[in-house]
């Protein structure tokens, strides 16, 4: 460990040890609250009030320059958000994600909530929990650390200390990040993280998470997280229902390569971070200078700012990062921007040395409103090279001087360079106005790009700060831009995915509870939706008292609002192969007439994921495809609470949905986003619907409904009808 | 220059008289005045811990006397000098100075690594080096910093009130030399090829002993050296430990006010709320089973070894554990958390169990007991 980091010492002649404050900005420091062991979270009110909590478990307040406790006693949190909506925080502690309310407004907090504590926690000491980050739905996102020590580990063959893995998954869902919409919900996003640090939510609602260098990451890198994706650290998937603990140690780096997403953008070891913290999006409009709507983070151990921008390239997000500050106190990890547009930091730098030397600090950048700095403003993919942006003009043309290198994906600590190469520069162009670069390099996949602009001046003779942007370059610029999906008004915040995204990961095959123990009869106070309950006379119950699916879609004569569904349904077999996908008996229900639970033959039937059995159409796929095959009964059953809208007519509380597909859990209190083909529209109650639709042939039978069946008082028992729960981890 | 200091330390040492009768005197005047910021027990309360091993402004018979007689500024420790007499300020600094036991006046001096290449580490090797950093440590014991590289020197007083035989127990690797008194006690070469090693009992009155330790530290992520000091008969002194970097240790006592504590203590599970009542009973509550685990009487929370850089230490609970404190609170079998809530001297706990919403209140009763109420 120390040889390399001497080593990197005498090859990176850039390392720059020395405070670089960019012109036009400077750095202020704030008296810290009494007994303030680290401050590992801050986050401001709209007024103006600065809340941080300490690593000892206080909450404190800053209104003008003073201090005031708000909260205490809590263990170790590691974040702090201010949800105006409710007037409430919300902090990430080790335990539990908690929300403090102040119900009598004296100041101090009055009730400390519990809104998820579902995640486990061994008591390990590095099972953080960090965040939570808010969408503009209002729903939280928080992370949660794997442990240093511990039995569950992934060493890919190699003896442990020597490449063979360290960091232990020993209790459900750490290495993942969730999100949890009210109290109660827990909604396991995506795995593969080891110490996620760093969590931040865009202004278009896409999650972002930092991660540092360690066992399986090769260097500390930015993910865009999408739901359902796997980030690259295997002791996480045994959360997953397709994966035992035996399953994941029998298998190797090549294996988990396949499935993998990697990062959006390398974060260079040294140079640029080696222990980042939260992202955070410039959306001060220009108060911060000329770098709007880039991403800025902190790094713990290199006590800088970073800036990063990503862009899409063939679907997926890359992009660049580069040094913009330096010689901070301590070691930044969370970051929140001021009404006046400043960047103010927690920084810690206990436990891992910050080469700021402080144990802790809370410091603001500022900028004066004018002086534009000159710096490397972004960086771009062109088809054949890049085009690099300055903040200003620039002076005498310098040729960038490229290199790159890749990284192993393995199981030990890090990676080293891997084939580091100069790359031939050729073209070199610069735009009229002089602010942007751009030149022809040999683009090769699954590289770093090093761009390096030595003695660069402005039209000034005014040198860079950082002269080197680098660029993570997974994909090239296909040939033709992928179309973009239909728009129905509604967006899968805080998912990442489009509509029916044909690259979203499809739901693991597991086995059906039998239909003996799924084909529940009609309670005493459920309505049976027999004939005379629907509209559509193309739909007749047979001999069977099957209902097949007729012509048009059928309604039921009444209307319902909150309700507790049961139905079977059952495929008619098709050796047909032009009869698959899609088109396999397909049907539907529609809650409401409005919102779709899909109804189609996925046993061995591949389809796009949120076109599954039991998806809610276009939105959420089911946890677990649990079909069984045509010619067999299955069955549905659906707790609804009804979407409630405000007097205006806009949407107060979405339509949430439990369900399970043949006894198996398939949607966990699922917020839904709005109607199968458009936003939420201002309705009362409606009809339950079932869908017609092309394809081979669909029939129905044992159709239930308990109306007006409450929600939320009836979710714990009804999470318990079928007495288990595929897709809780081990 | 190094042991000219240390010989004016001893000096002062030697001069101070502590008689029998100063130190009544300062039992009396502790029990007027200093035990309403210090505690009864000297183990703190608005004002720090007199008897545990952090000492902010030192903890030499000279440093003490000059906190009580001088105050601390930006404090509420005054000037006592305004108050009482110049013998009255010994009494109390003999009476609180009588009251340790283990390593004090920790100084300890950092020397380059090279110097000591192929000598057997000896104190007189000292004489003619310069150190590279001193310090007077507020923790009574000694530490490095993170990949430290260099020589460790801790020089300190052990105070001694059971006499009887001691040794030393080292762990951690890297050369060792130990001086008890001017006498080498323990010693460890990992340098030679064939480790060579001793380890020697050696007695100790009661009052105070000179203390030395050298150590060449193995550069590591975090010090990997520890000395403790044993007494046969059992128990021992930690020499070393994971510095506070800079801060006060902290406790989280009982209040005027209920107050709900989550913090990892060893033994209870990780989610466990601590209920600290006003009458200094602690119940630690399971959420998850509906129960009352334990109990304890005059209790506090220490969550100072959990303050070190990563807080891989728990903290623990000081108090008198009360038999007989399980019980079931509530009934069902699945729980899950609402909220609490701390009105005045009580807490007060919501949680679902098996999906309805349940509360109940936790009241202080007499002096070591406490009542619920639903």
């Amino acid at each position: 460990m120390i040889k390399q980091y001497l080593l990197l010492l005498c090859c990176l002649p850039h390392l720059l040890l020395e405070a670089k404050i960019p012109d036009g900005y400077k750095i202020e420091t704030v008296p810290l609250p009494r007994g303030s062991v680290s401050v590992l979270g801050l986050c401001h009110k709209p007024d103006g009030t600065l809340a941080v909590c300490t690593w000892e478990g206080e909450v404190w307040e800053r209104k003008g320059t003073s201090w005031s406790k708000f909260a205490e006693n809590l263990m170790e949190p590691n974040g702090i958000y201010y949800d105006a909506k409710e007037d409430a925080y919300y902090v990430a502690q080790k335990p539990e994600l908690t929300r403090l309310l102040d119900i009598n407004k004296d100041g101090i907090c009055d009730r400390y909530e519990c809104v998820t504590d579902a995640f486990g926690i061994s008591g390990e000491y590095h099972e953080y929990h960090f965040g939570p980050v808010v969408d503009s739905l209002g729903r939280k996102y928080a992370s949660l650390n794997l442990g240093a020590r511990g039995e569950f580990i992934v060493p890919d063959n190699k003896p442990q200390g020597v490449g063979g893995g360290n960091m232990s998954y020993n209790a459900p869902w750490r290495g993942w990040v969730y999100r949890s919409d009210r109290r109660g919900h827990f909604q396991p996003l995506a795995s593969g993280f080891r110490s996620p640090c760093g969590i931040g939510m865009s202004p278009e609602d896409e999650l972002f998470i930092t991660d540092n260098q360690g066992d399986w990451v090769a260097d500390c890198a930015l993910y865009h997280v999408r739901e359902g994706n796997f980030y690259g650290h295997p002791a996480s998937l045994p959360a997953r229902p397709d994966f035992t603990k035996e399953k994941v140690q029998s298998m190797t780096a090549k294996d988990f390569e396949k499935m993998r997403t990697p990062p959006a953008v390398w974060l260079v070891r040294e140079t640029i971070a080696n222990s980042p913290g939260s992202p955070i999006w410039d959306t001060t409009g220009g108060k911060f200078g000329p770098f709007q709507n880039q991403i800025f983070v902190g790094d713990q151990r290199q006590s800088n700012y970073f800036r990063c921008g990503v862009e899409k390239v063939d679907g997926e997000y890359q992009g660049w990062c580069v040094d913009f500050l330096r010689g901070l106190e301590s070691g930044p990890v969370k970051m929140s921007f001021d009404p006046q547009g400043r960047l103010w930091s927690a920084q810690v730098g206990r436990g891992w040395f910050s080469k700021g030397g402080k144990r802790t600090s809370i410091q603001y950048a500022e900028w004066d409103g004018k002086t534009i700095p000159f710096a490397i403003h972004s960086a771009s993919l062109n088809k054949t090279g890049f085009s690099v942006k300055f903040t200003e003009r620039i002076g005498k043309k310098i040729t960038p001087v490229v290199s790159s290198w890749k990284y192993h994906y393995y199981s030990t600590y890090g990676s080293p360079r891997v084939d580091e190469r100069n790359m031939a520069v050729q073209n070199y162009g610069l735009s009229k106005d002089r602010m942007t670069v751009t030149f022809d390099v040999p683009l090769e996949t699954n590289r770093i790009y090093a761009i390096h602009f030595p003695a660069q001046l402005n039209t000034k003779a005014k040198p860079l700060d950082f002269d080197t942007i680098y660029y993570t370059l997974n994909k090239i610029q296909p040939a033709r831009t992928p179309r973009a999906g239909r728009d129905v008004g509604w967006k899968l915040a805080g998912s990442s995915w489009n509509r029916n995204d044909k690259n979203r990961p499809l739901p693991p095959v597991v086995p059906p509870l039998s239909i003996e123990k799924c084909t529940l009869p009609p309670p005493q106070r459920a309505t049976l939706l027999n004939a005379s309950q629907w509209t559509n006379p193309n739909w007749k119950f047979n001999e069977e008292e099957a209902m097949p699916r007729g012509k048009g879609n059928n309604t039921t004569v009444k209307a319902y609002g909150d309700g507790r569904i049961h139905l079977e349904f059952r495929f008619d077999p098709s050796d047909k192969p032009e009869w698959k996908g899609q088109l396999y008996g397909n049907s539907g229900i529609l809650l409401m007439s409005a919102y779709e639970m899909q109804v189609v033959n996925s046993f061995q039937n591949p389809t796009f994921a949120d076109g599954t059995c039991g998806a809610i159409y276009g939105q959420h796929p089911p946890l677990v495809n649990a079909s069984r095959k045509p010619g067999e009964w299955q069955s549905y059953d659906i707790l609804m609470k009804a979407p409630i809208f405000r007097s205006d007519g806009k949407l107060k509380e979405p339509l949430r949905v439990t369900a399970f597909h043949n006894g198996v859990l398939i949607h966990d209190d699922v917020w839904v986003y709005g109607e199968v083909g458009g936003p939420y529209k201002k309705h009362g109650k409606r009809p339950l619907m079932i869908q017609d639709h092309k394809g081979t042939g669909v029939s129905f039978r044992n159709l239930w409904i308990i109306e007006d069946f409450p929600y939320d008082i009836n979710l714990p028992l009804f999470r318990n009808t079928f007495s288990s729960q595929v897709g809780s981890p081990i | 220059m190094i042991s000219t200091r240390f010989k004016q330390l001893l000096f002062l040492l030697c001069s101070v008289q502590v008689t029998l009768g100063s130190i009544e005197r300062g039992q009396q005047l502790y029990n007027q005045v200093c035990f309403n910021c210090h505690g009864p027990q000297l183990d703190g309360g608005i004002g720090p811990s007199l008897i545990d091993a952090y000492w902010k402004h030192g903890d030499s018979p000279e440093a003490i006397l000059q906190s009580i007689s001088k105050g601390i500024t930006g404090t509420e420790m005054i000037a006592y000098n305004l108050a009482f007499s110049e013998h009255d300020l010994v009494a109390l600094r003999d009476f609180v100075l009588e009251k340790q036991e283990g390593n004090r006046q920790s100084l300890r001096s950092l020397y380059p690594r090279n110097y000591f290449k192929g000598k057997r580490l000896h104190p007189d090797l000292f004489d003619s080096v310069e150190s590279t950093g001193q310090a007077l440590l507020p923790e009574n014991f000694f530490y490095v910093g993170r990949m430290f590289d260099g020589i460790l020197r801790g020089q300190s007083k052990l105070y001694i009130k059971s006499p009887g035989t001691y040794r030393m127990g080292i762990g951690g690797g890297g050369r060792t030399s130990v001086w008890v008194n001017g006498e080498e006690v323990h010693y460890t070469n990992d340098e030679a090829k064939k480790s060579t090693h001793f380890n020697k009992d050696f007695f100790l009155d009661a009052g105070v002993h000179d203390l030395e330790i050298l150590h060449e530290e193995k550069t590591s992520h975090a010090m990997k050296f520890r000395a403790r000091l044993q007494n046969i008969k059992g128990g021992h002194w930690m020499l070393t430990g994971r510095s506070l970097e800079g801060n006060a240790p902290k406790i989280i006592r009982p209040g005027s006010q209920a107050k709900v504590v989550r913090k990892w203590i060893d033994g209870l599970p990780p989610r466990t709320l601590l209920l600290l009542l006003p009458n200094e009973v602690m119940l630690a509550y399971d959420a998850e089973s509906g129960k009352i685990l334990k109990g304890w009487e005059a209790s506090l929370v220490d969550q100072t070894p959990s303050l070190d850089s990563r807080s891989q230490m728990q903290s623990e609970i000081k108090g008198k554990e009360l038999p007989g404190m399980q019980k079931t609170i509530l009934e069902g079998k699945n729980f899950s958390l609402l909220h609490y809530e701390t009105p005045g001297d009580s807490v007060t706990i919501a949680t679902l169990v098996d999906g309805t919403p349940q509360s109940f209140t936790v009241s202080p009763k007499g002096v070591n007991s406490y009542k619920i109420s639903y």
